[in-house]
C-alpha cells in the first residue's frame, strides 16, 4: 500500500491495518483482559505508529505497526493489576522488580538481564522468571480504584473544553477513553487534580520521569487522535 | 551449542511452562528483561501456530531450545496427526508472520522426518544501549 506524503491523510492506511490490530490484540487475550479493550489499545498504537512511521526507512509500515502494537499492549499489561491467584510471595517479588527494572532501565542504560534483576532483589534468577511469568496476571487495584467515575470525568471534560462547545467536550471524552488506563490516569491527576509530576510519580510508585513520559505519551496519543478526526 | 527439550499437552494452558523454560534460558544468555518478554511472547506465537496445523485431539508439542552466548533457536513440532498434508499450509498465517518478523531476528518453516518444524532465532544484541 502506497504511504501518504507526510501530513497527509493516514485514515485509509489506519483503516486497512485495523485486522492486524485485531489480530495481534486476540494474541494477548487469554490473559484475562477483554478483546475489545486490547483492541482498543492496539488500535490506538496504530495511529501512533501511522503519525511516527518514516517512509524513508527500509522497513514496512505493517513490520513497523506491529512492533508498535505489541510494544503498547505490553506495556498495558504491565499497568494492570492481580487477575488470577497469584502466590502473594510473586506478587510482591513481581511489584518489587517493576520499580527495580525502572531504576536499573535508567542506571545501565539499558534493560537489565535477569541476572541484574535477581541481583538487585537479593533472590535467584529462576525467582525473577517465575515472578515476571506470574505478573501476566496482574491488576492494579489501586488504579482501578483511582479511576475517573462519569462524575469527576465530566467535570475533567467540562474543566478542559471550556469555552468550547459539547460537542467538543465530548469529542475529548471520547479520545480520553480510548487512551490506556495508566495515560488517562496520569492526565487526570496532572490536568483536573492540578498535582505535579513528583505527587503522581509518588502516588503511583514510579519515578518522576516515567510520570513524564506517560504524559507526553497521553498528550501525543490524543494529538494522534484529533488529527485521524 | 546447548540444549534443552520439553514435552507438553498442546493445550493454551500449558504454555506458561516453555515460557518458563525459555525464560530460564533466556536469563542464561543475559538477554535483557524486555528481549525476554519478546522471547517468551514469540514462543507463544510459534505454539499456536504448530496447534493449528494439527487436527488431533491427542496432540502435543515438542519443543527443543538450543542456544550459545549469543543466540538462542527454537524448534516446535507436534506429535499429532497434520491439518493438511505437508505440502499445503506451511506458510504461516499473516498475523503470525507479522508477529514474528516484529519480536525475533529469523523465522520458518522446514520438514524433517515427515513432520512439520517451526523454528525462530533471537540473536542476542551486542548494542549495549539496545533495550
Amino acid at each position: 500500500m502506497t504511504l501518504p506524503e507526510n501530513g497527509g491523510d493516514r485514515g485509509p492506511l489506519i483503516e486497512a491495518h485495523l485486522g492486524l490490530a485485531r489480530a495481534i490484540a486476540r494474541r494477548f487475550s487469554n490473559r484475562g483482559e477483554p478483546y475489545d479493550d486490547l483492541v482498543q489499545v492496539a488500535s490506538v498504537a496504530l495511529i501512533r505508529a501511522a503519525n511516527s512511521f518514516d517512509d524513508s526507512r527500509d522497513v514496512a509500515f505493517s513490520t513497523y505497526a506491529t512492533s508498535m502494537m505489541i510494544g503498547e499492549l505490553k506495556h498495558h499489561f504491565r499497568d494492570r493489576g492481580w487477575q488470577i491467584k497469584t502466590p502473594r510471595r510473586l506478587q510482591e517479588l513481581y511489584l518489587e522488580l517493576t520499580g527495580l527494572v525502572s531504576d536499573l532501565t535508567q542506571q545501565l542504560g539499558r534493560a537489565p538481564t535477569v541476572h541484574e534483576l535477581a541481583a538487585a532483589a537479593q533472590c535467584r534468577d529462576e525467582e525473577v522468571i517465575a515472578a515476571l511469568e506470574a505478573g501476566r496476571g496482574y491488576r492494579a487495584d489501586s488504579l482501578d480504584s483511582s479511576s475517573m467515575d462519569s462524575a469527576r470525568f465530566d467535570r475533567f471534560t467540562a474543566v478542559s473544553g471550556t469555552g468550547e462547545s459539547f460537542e467538543d467536550r465530548a469529542e475529548l471524552s471520547s479520545h480520553l477513553a480510548a487512551l490506556p488506563e495508566r495515560e488517562r490516569f496520569i492526565l487526570q491527576r496532572r490536568f483536573f487534580d492540578d498535582q505535579s509530576q513528583e505527587e503522581i510519580a509518588r502516588e503511583l510508585g514510579i519515578s518522576q520521569m516515567q510520570v513524564s513520559r506517560l504524559l507526553r505519551h497521553g498528550i501525543e496519543a490524543l494529538r494522534a487522535l484529533y488529527d485521524v478526526d | 551449542m546447548q540444549h534443552l527439550q520439553l514435552d507438553v499437552a498442546a493445550e493454551p494452558s500449558q504454555l506458561s511452562l516453555p515460557r518458563l523454560l525459555i525464560g530460564g534460558v533466556a536469563a542464561l544468555v543475559e538477554l535483557g528483561v524486555d528481549l525476554v518478554e519478546d522471547l517468551q511472547l514469540a514462543l507463544d506465537e510459534l505454539c499456536v501456530s504448530v496447534m493449528a496445523d494439527d487436527s488431533s485431539a491427542r496432540q502435543r508439542l515438542n519443543i527443543v531450545v538450543q542456544w550459545d552466548a549469543s543466540a538462542i533457536r527454537v524448534e516446535v513440532t507436534s506429535h499429532g496427526e497434520l491439518a493438511a498434508p505437508l505440502t499445503d499450509g506451511a506458510q504461516l498465517t499473516a498475523y503470525s508472520q507479522q508477529i514474528l518478523d516484529a519480536l525475533v531476528d529469523d523465522h520458518g518453516t522446514e520438514e524433517r522426518d515427515g513432520l512439520r518444524v517451526r523454528w525462530m532465532r533471537l540473536q542476542k544484541r551486542t548494542d549495549p544501549g539496545a533495550l
